[in-house]
């Protein structure tokens, strides 16, 4: 309560500062932030070249965290991502040499390339925040951020993600084409890609978690917007275009995701606007439709689902 | 606010105050003869002091402190509650939360209270003096508060509204149109609705043609047909009988000339008097429809009746004392028995045959009672009229000069009057004597309102027959059963229908029309004296003491209840609603409805208009505050939150 002004302002900053490296990325580039300040995870599913690696490197910069990448491919080993030991000729001891998932923020692009078990080890980490190789135990980053890209139009040779492991991206989004004039900036100046490693961090990583632990304990949601949620959730349940509606833990996103949102507006309460602007982001990728129903934009079904249930006020 | 007065023109706002304190003055004035000077003098009091606050302070003292005000005076008024000075007491009361009321700020349902109590004290004033002055009042402050609820229409619309005079004028004579609508209507309707004498849903009356119905003079070969009637002449409050009781009496007829039955001489006798009766004792309260004569109906064997000035004969008949033009509610209680025990009666009166009598008729008896004894003969006879060569018809009736001879030996057919009348005939030519009975026969019970309906077209005569060492016994001799009379199922579906609306009728009767204000006062009156004199005269305080506990346990409650509704009112979730209800109604004469699914930033946003938006805006977001953080409205939030409206 006390540092919310000031932490608002920071926010407002790091966008700022953001949104000269990411012309007309703001809504992306605010989605993402609000993903990482709720300690989730995120799904972009675009094209590339749609500046998915931009995003990602610009947030690890302007918060001063560190950065990994991992492109996947067919072949793509557990150990590749999570690191191996070696044997040390010198030392004569096995030597762990972490992989790119030791960093605050990962980059993992196309995921659905990747085979299922490099899969799942990935998935894994990101849910416990801790990869086992060899018996031993390693404690991730606290702040840890994975944004992980699908390639929507190449299907041949992917495996796509099941339902159950999309429940643990916090949101799924997708970035888009800049806009005209957008672009013809971006023609106009070139990539910012090189100036993007050089700038200067708004905020280190002890107030990056302080931010974290702020949103989660000083943000207050009403027992109304409880309701308004769990209307929600038992409509996802109910509705008949659906086999499975929200789960649990689809619930509990929405409670966080609307936090940080309505952090990132500078309130310490939740308002229904802040659930609703979200949910196309959040609630999509976690229900499951019917076989016919599949064809169904799945946006526009959760809209109207949306569209019926009442506001507290 | 500045007041604009202009003199060709008029601020509404101050219009309406005119006229709110005129109405209060006019309502004060209407029933200041009747209360106590104190309750006048205090009203005075709180009426030049609100004068004075409103405009000399412009100063209005806060609601908690009027409506803890109001709540001490109801309290009083529970305390001191005298039931024999109810309505004065009532008024007084309401005199003083009027000059309360006043005082306070006045919203749009200020004024509506207002004029309320205002309406309420002009009542009183007809509950205590139906003077002519009563519709004077009624007619000025009806007219006045036409005229303040159209002006107060438009302040509530915007109160800083000023209008010039001449549209001032158009709208006062305009809205005089309603009273002036009204008032006669209300009149037609006050003159027609308790008077009427039929039901109010006259479907159940046809034309009025030759009717069946009641009659003291039973006329046999006088008309050729019946027309049926379903009006109703009885509805009759009790409990559920057997069909087979249900004979209503009401006259009793024995001097026959050959073509009329008429009733001789009747003796009364004392309504004291033990009658000659045995058997199960009905209880009923009749309500009687008006109708041409003087005859006091009730089930069969009636051994009384509470009607003032109403005579008892001994043939069991009563009679009112005059015609009975309007509706009139009676007690009566009858004994359920086919038989009257009586051991001597004028046996030659009711022997008595017409001269002339047709031999034929001598003969036909003869044949019937040869070698049989009294109640054979009687049942020889009615089985020879039930055997089934006579029919019963309402229609083409022979009219002739010998009606009962060409009854039994030429047409063979005729209603309950040619039965009874031949029946009862014949049995005197058989040396038994006979009277007839008039009145109803069966009835529709109708289950809700517990009542049995008689209609008009149940009228029916019957014959009883003395039988020496048993008394008078009831002989029926028409054909058709009881039910024909009694269930609503033969009587088609309209008659069910309209038995049923029927209810609505009986209810409307029982409360409206038999509305007796002297009564009702009078029951009071006792109630109070039952209260009050066991008190001082056994127990003296120990009564009085239970009575006034009980005062006061009505009096907590009465507190109680209030104060819950206050505390209601003060509650977070009320005052929420509230608030929010008015800023939507207010979005909405702008044109603008919230979605139900939409949030309230989401819904000020999607507005267009720039000016609008800002303030809704603001109240939006400071509402959302205490809303969405579940904090209570305080009472500096809520007159922010109130301003902010204002500008919206």
């Amino acid at each position: 309560m006390v540092n919310m002004e000031k932490s608002y302002k920071k926010i407002e900053e790091i966008t700022e500062s953001l949104s000269k490296y990411l012309q007309g990325k703001d809504r992306p580039l605010r989605l993402a932030l609000i993903c990482f300040f709720s300690r989730g995870h995120l799904l972009i599913e675009d094209l590339p070249g749609t500046g998915k690696t931009t995003l990602a490197i610009g947030i690890a910069k302007t918060l001063g965290l560190t950065f990994g990448r991992v492109q996947c491919t067919s072949d793509l080993l557990p150990t590749d991502i999570t690191g191996l030991s070696i044997y040390n000729k010198t030392s004569g001891e096995f030597e762990f040499h972490p992989g790119p998932i030791f960093n605050n923020i990962v980059l993992c692009d196309e995921i659905n390339r990747a085979t299922p078990k490099t899969q799942s080890a990935l998935l894994e980490a990101m849910g416990e925040k801790q990869v086992t190789i060899e018996g031993k135990t390693y404690k991730l980053p606290r702040l840890f951020f994975v944004i992980a890209t699908q390639n929507p139009v190449e299907q041949f040779g992917t495996f796509p993600l099941p339902e159950s492991q999309l429940d643990r991206f916090m949101m799924k989004i997708s970035i888009g084409y800049p806009s005209h004039d957008a672009e013809k900036e971006i023609l106009k100046v070139g990539s910012k890609r090189e100036e993007l490693y050089s700038i200067e961090p708004v905020m280190d990583h002890e107030e990056a978690i302080a931010i974290q632990k702020d949103i989660e304990k000083n943000i207050y949601v009403s027992d109304k917007i409880l309701n308004y949620i769990l209307a929600i959730i038992e409509a996802t349940r109910a509705n008949g275009f659906l086999t499975a509606g929200l789960s649990t833990r689809g619930a509990l996103t929405i409670v966080s995701t609307a936090k940080t949102n309505a952090y990132f507006n500078g309130r310490n309460f939740v308002i229904p606007e802040d659930i609703k602007e979200l949910f196309e982001y959040v609630i999509p990728h976690r229900v499951i439709f019917k076989e016919e129903y599949e064809s169904l934009d799945r946006k526009e079904v959760i809209r109207s689902l949306i569209e019926k249930i009442p506001t507290p006020a | 606010m500045i007041r604009v007065n202009l003199p060709s023109s008029i601020n509404i706002e101050q219009g309406v105050k005119a006229i709110t304190y005129t109405v209060s003055l006019i309502g004060f004035s209407s029933i200041s003869g009747e209360i106590g000077l104190s309750y006048s003098l205090s009203f005075l009091c709180l009426f030049l002091l609100s004068l004075f606050f409103e405009y000399k302070r412009r100063f209005y003292l806060p609601r908690w402190v009027l409506n803890g005000l109001s709540l001490s005076v109801i309290g009083f008024t529970v305390y001191r509650l005298e039931l024999s000075e109810l309505v004065v007491q009532i008024i007084e009361t309401l005199l003083i939360l009027l000059g309360i009321k006043l005082l306070e700020e006045k919203k749009f349902r200020d004024y509506m209270q207002i004029y309320a109590i205002n309406l309420l004290l002009l009542t009183g004033l007809g509950l205590l003096s139906l003077d002519i002055i009563f519709s004077v009042y009624l007619l000025v402050l009806v007219t006045l508060l036409t005229v303040a609820t159209v002006l107060l229409t438009y302040y509530s619309e915007s109160p800083e509204l000023v209008i010039k005079r001449d549209i001032a004028l158009k709208i006062i004579l305009k809205s005089m149109y309603i009273p002036m609508l009204a008032i006669p209507l209300t009149v037609l309707m006050f003159v027609i609705l308790p008077r009427t004498q039929y039901p109010i849903f006259s479907f159940l009356n046809r034309a009025e043609k030759a009717k069946i119905g009641f009659t003291d003079n039973v006329r046999l070969g006088g008309v050729s047909g019946i027309q049926e009637d379903s009006s109703a002449i009885l509805r009759v409050n009790m409990d559920r009988i057997d069909p087979e009781h249900l004979y209503w009496r009401g006259v009793a007829l024995d001097h026959f000339d050959g073509i009329s039955w008429k009733s001789g001489t009747k003796e009364p006798i004392s309504t004291t008097k033990p009658i000659p009766v045995k058997g199960i004792r009905v209880h009923q309260t009749i309500y009687l429809e008006p109708y041409e004569n003087i005859y006091l109906f009730a089930l069969d064997k009636p051994i009384y009746v509470s009607l003032n000035r109403a005579r008892r004969y001994t043939n069991l008949t009563f009679t009112s004392f005059g015609f009975i033009e309007k509706r009139i509610r009676y007690e009566a209680i009858s004994i359920l028995s086919d038989t009257i025990m009586e051991e001597r009666i004028d046996e030659e009166r009711y022997l008595k045959l017409p001269e002339g009598l047709s031999p034929k008729i001598k003969d036909l008896v003869g044949q019937l009672i040869k070698g049989k004894g009294i109640e054979e003969g009687i049942h020889a006879i009615i089985g020879f009229l039930n055997s089934g060569s006579y029919r019963y018809s309402l229609e083409n009736l022979p009219i002739t000069k010998t009606p009962i001879e060409d009854f039994l030996f030429k047409f063979k057919y005729g209603n309950c009057e040619y039965f009874a009348s031949a029946c009862a005939i014949m049995l005197r030519v058989a040396g038994i004597p006979t009277r007839l009975i008039g009145g109803y026969k069966g009835g529709y019970y109708n289950e809700v309102g517990r009542y049995y309906l008689v209609p008009q077209k149940n009228a029916h005569v019957w014959v009883e027959a003395y039988v020496r060492g048993k008394g008078w016994v009831r002989v029926d001799p028409t054909p058709g059963s009881i039910e024909a009379f009694s269930s609503p199922i033969k009587a088609g579906y309209l008659f069910r229908m309209g038995l049923f609306l029927d209810t609505l009728n009986y209810y409307w009767l029982v409360s409206v029309i038999n509305y007796n204000l002297e009564k009702q006062l009078n029951i009071i009156h006792t109630l109070k004296m039952n209260l009050k004199i066991p008190g001082i005269k056994s127990l003296k305080g120990m009564k009085k003491g239970v009575t006034y506990g009980v005062m006061l346990i009505l009096g907590g409650v009465v507190l109680s209840i209030l104060a819950f509704f206050l505390i209601r009112a003060s509650k977070n979730d009320y005052v929420e609603k509230s608030l929010l209800t008015q800023f939507l109604q207010k979005m909405e004469k702008k044109g603008y409805k919230k979605e139900k699914s939409q949030g309230l930033e989401e819904f000020v946003l999607s507005i267009g208009e720039d000016k609008l938006n800002d303030n809704a805006l603001l109240f939006v977001k400071e509402f959302e505050k205490i809303f969405y953080q579940d904090k209570p409205f305080t009472g500096e939030e809520k007159k922010r939150l109130k301003e902010i409206l204002k500008k919206v």
